[in-house]
């Protein structure tokens, strides 16, 4: 899952990036309006974490201009004031949900977990693939009953993949989604994580759920 | 009385019964007069022919008078005869000058017409119950009052009819008048009314919002043009009110939020002692910067209120810099900064020693913050008229002409992500401000961008 955090006060910024990236996220930051719309409007993010009091634009001005090019991505605003009215005012223009600072970490994390899943239009924190078993808000994942350890890369990409099951992703929608643009997108990694991944999940049992579509990417499903 | 209305009805009225009344009077005056005219011109043709008569001795009776002429009537004289019947209308009696009676009219029977020594010509009796209009009339050759009387029944009660109908016009009329007049006030104060409904959908929510003049009668306007320009006022004044709220909410809680976010960073795993000594190195750190900005914010909000607080003294200016400039020596020192003092004039001012101290620590605070590398800071103290007036003038990096009018303004920092690079709140000039004006003084900036910006404090001296 890819994020993106625009806020101005950089040691917030930096933490939030941090905490996020060891929830497994792969996390951009902007630290300013400017910056950050070019970023939102320019990478397929999953989800924009957006401060409202920016220099050079504003948080609404940017959560505008998003939704006037249909740049559809969820929003989760922050702002330190407790206006009633900014709150109104954000959730009209379009955002998806809004936190007051100060936040904790848990309160940020769960915002963000509850926008993904009401945007991949799923009804629980679970998702079941035949016998594979994802919990998102906990992060654990076991297949047949049995629990199965993945790094975080491994769970990010397993969470992708399951979020859009059935679904043929390429590579670049799987780096595009996984890896922040700090990444080198000429290596194999994707590969390389996609066969870790498959070792975890799919060796020891008669049905795979991770197909490889040769030459274009890779997709999880139920049926052979 | 307060109520425009009634005072308008009451002034009204009284304008009308005053027009009404002397109407009336002229009314009332000519109307008898020409009902009296005829009645007074036959009683003195009357007068004049008893007088005739009685000078040319047609009387059958007879009297001597006092000079021993004789005289004699005659009540056969067919001139007489309306006087003989007891049914007659008019009335006569003789009277000597003294008033002691001659004869009288057969129309009188046993009564007599009243008489009194300073009678008048004509006058108007009332006799048996009814009311006569009496002439009295004096031979003076022959010494003798002629009372000619008649009886003005008929006209007494066509001039009470006209009365009676004229004390009911004025009362209609004025009923009419009054209701006229709370009608017409009602109109006159409809556009007030109008207006005081619009200002009562007025609240802190639309104090943007301007009255309209459509429609407010040109006296009003004054009054409503007035009214926004007390709403433009109260709106900015509101405004500035929550904008610094606003601010001082954002400037509290990114610290806070910032100290927060660590904290639970650092809980939330195991982690190495490095990184806990990282976390907490940087919450400290945030935690002085929100405490110094808690302390200036206080001091800020203390300063509302500080005048009667203050202990003035005089204060030598040049004591007061240079205890200043030591407090940031150092800091200069590490930006290699030299600071020159050039005292022009030996200046004391009445001031409050601490307050004015924070005025100076905050200016050279800036002149360092905001110089270049190796820079310089030049100080100088003159006198000008009453004023004593320092001026601290850097070369730093200056300030913006558009921002210059903003400067003092809470919370304001030229460029926040440029200002992001110097730490500051925006504040210290608001309090320099403050605290200049508190001492009757005033504080004037100039600068140049990339060159210098020089700040200059006008005090009165003491
Ligand atoms: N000597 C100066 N040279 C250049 N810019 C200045 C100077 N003094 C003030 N400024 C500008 O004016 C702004 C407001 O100054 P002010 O002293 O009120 O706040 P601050 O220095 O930012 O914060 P603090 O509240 O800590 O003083 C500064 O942010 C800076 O941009
Ligand atoms: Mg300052």
């Amino acid at each position: 899952m890819r994020l993106l955090v625009v806020e101005d006060e950089k040691t917030l910024a930096d933490l939030i990036k941090e905490g996020l990236e060891e929830e497994g996220f792969s996390v951009d930051v902007a630290y300013d309006g400017q910056e950050g719309l070019f970023m939102a409007q320019n990478e397929p993010f999953d989800l924009v974490v957006l401060d409202i009091m920016l220099p050079e634009i504003d948080g609404m001005e940017i959560l505008k201009s998003m939704r006037n090019n249909k740049i559809t991505t969820p929003v989760l605003m922050l702002t330190a004031k407790s206006d009633v009215e900014d709150k109104v005012s954000a959730l009209n223009i379009g955002a998806d949900d809004y936190l007051t600072k100060p936040f904790s970490f848990e309160e940020l994390l769960a915002r963000i977990k509850a926008v993904l899943r009401r945007n991949f239009k799923e009804a629980s924190n679970i998702i079941r693939i035949a016998d594979l078993k994802l919990d998102l808000s906990t992060r654990e994942v076991e297949r047949a009953g049995k629990k199965i350890d993945l790094t975080a890369r491994e769970y990010a990409l397993l969470e992708y993949l399951a979020l859009n099951k059935n679904r043929l992703l390429t590579r670049t929608d799987i780096t595009e989604h996984i890896y922040n643009y700090e990444f080198d997108f000429d290596s194999n990694v994707v590969d390389v994580t996609v066969t870790r991944l498959r070792k975890k999940i799919d060796k020891d049992f008669k049905k795979k759920l991770i197909h490889t579509v040769r030459g274009v990417g890779y997709m999880i499903k139920e049926e052979e | 009385m307060r109520s425009i209305k009634a005072k308008l009805i009451v002034l009204y009225s009284l304008v009308m019964i005053a027009v009404l009344s002397v109407l009336s009077i002229i009314l009332f005056l000519s109307l008898r007069n020409i009902v009296y005219k005829p009645i007074d011109s036959s009683l003195l043709k009357r007068a004049k022919s008893i007088d005739s008569m009685i000078k040319n001795n047609s009387f059958r009776f007879s009297f001597s008078d006092i000079n021993g002429n004789k005289y004699s009537f005659s009540f056969s004289d067919n001139r007489l005869w309306v006087y003989s019947s007891r049914y007659s209308k008019y009335f006569f009696q003789i009277r000597s000058l003294q008033g002691e009676t001659l004869e009288k009219s057969l129309s009188l029977g046993k009564m007599s017409l009243p008489f009194s020594k300073n009678f008048k010509r004509f006058e108007n009796i009332n006799f048996k119950g009814k009311t006569l209009r009496l002439l009295n009339y004096v031979d003076p050759y022959d010494r003798m009052i002629i009372q000619i009387a008649y009886d003005t029944n008929r006209e007494a009660k066509i001039l009470n009819n006209f009365t009676l109908l004229l004390f009911a016009s004025i009362a209609l009329i004025m009923i009419a008048s009054a209701v006229g007049g709370f009608v017409v006030s009602n109109r006159a104060l409809k556009p007030i009314n109008d207006i005081s409904l619009k200002i009562n959908r007025i609240s802190n929510e639309n104090l943007n919002e301007s009255i309209s003049v459509d429609g407010v009668p040109y006296e009003l306007e004054v009054l409503v043009s007035s009214f926004n320009d007390m709403l433009k006022r109260l709106d900015k004044a509101f405004k500035q009110q929550k904008r610094f709220i606003s601010d001082i909410s954002h400037e509290l809680k990114t610290p806070l939020s910032v100290i927060l976010m660590q904290a639970d960073m650092a809980l939330k795993k195991e982690r190495s002692s490095d990184e806990y000594k990282r976390a907490i190195e940087s919450i400290k750190e945030k935690t002085d910067m929100m405490s110094k900005l808690i302390e200036k914010m206080l001091l800020l909000a203390s300063l509302e209120s500080k005048y009667n607080k203050m202990s003035f003294s005089e204060v030598s200016l040049e004591d007061l810099i240079k205890e200043a400039i030591a407090l940031f020596a150092h800091k200069a020192d590490k930006r290699g900064i030299t600071i020159n003092i050039d005292i022009k004039d030996r200046c004391s001012v009445k001031a409050d020693r601490i307050t004015l101290l924070e005025v100076f620590s905050n200016i050279f605070d800036n002149a360092v913050k905001y110089n270049k590398e190796n820079g310089r800071i030049d100080v100088s103290v003159k006198k000008a008229d009453r004023f004593a007036v320092v001026e601290v003038r850097d070369t730093g990096i200056g300030i913006p002409k558009d921002s210059l009018s903003k400067i003092t303004e809470e919370f304001f920092r030229v460029d926040e992500s440029r200002s992001k690079k110097t730490s500051g709140f925006g504040l210290g000039l608001s309090i320099v401000k403050r605290i200049v004006e508190l001492h009757n003084g005033k504080l004037e900036i100039d600068s140049e961008e990339g060159k210098y910006t020089s700040v200059k404090i006008f005090l009165p001296i003491a």
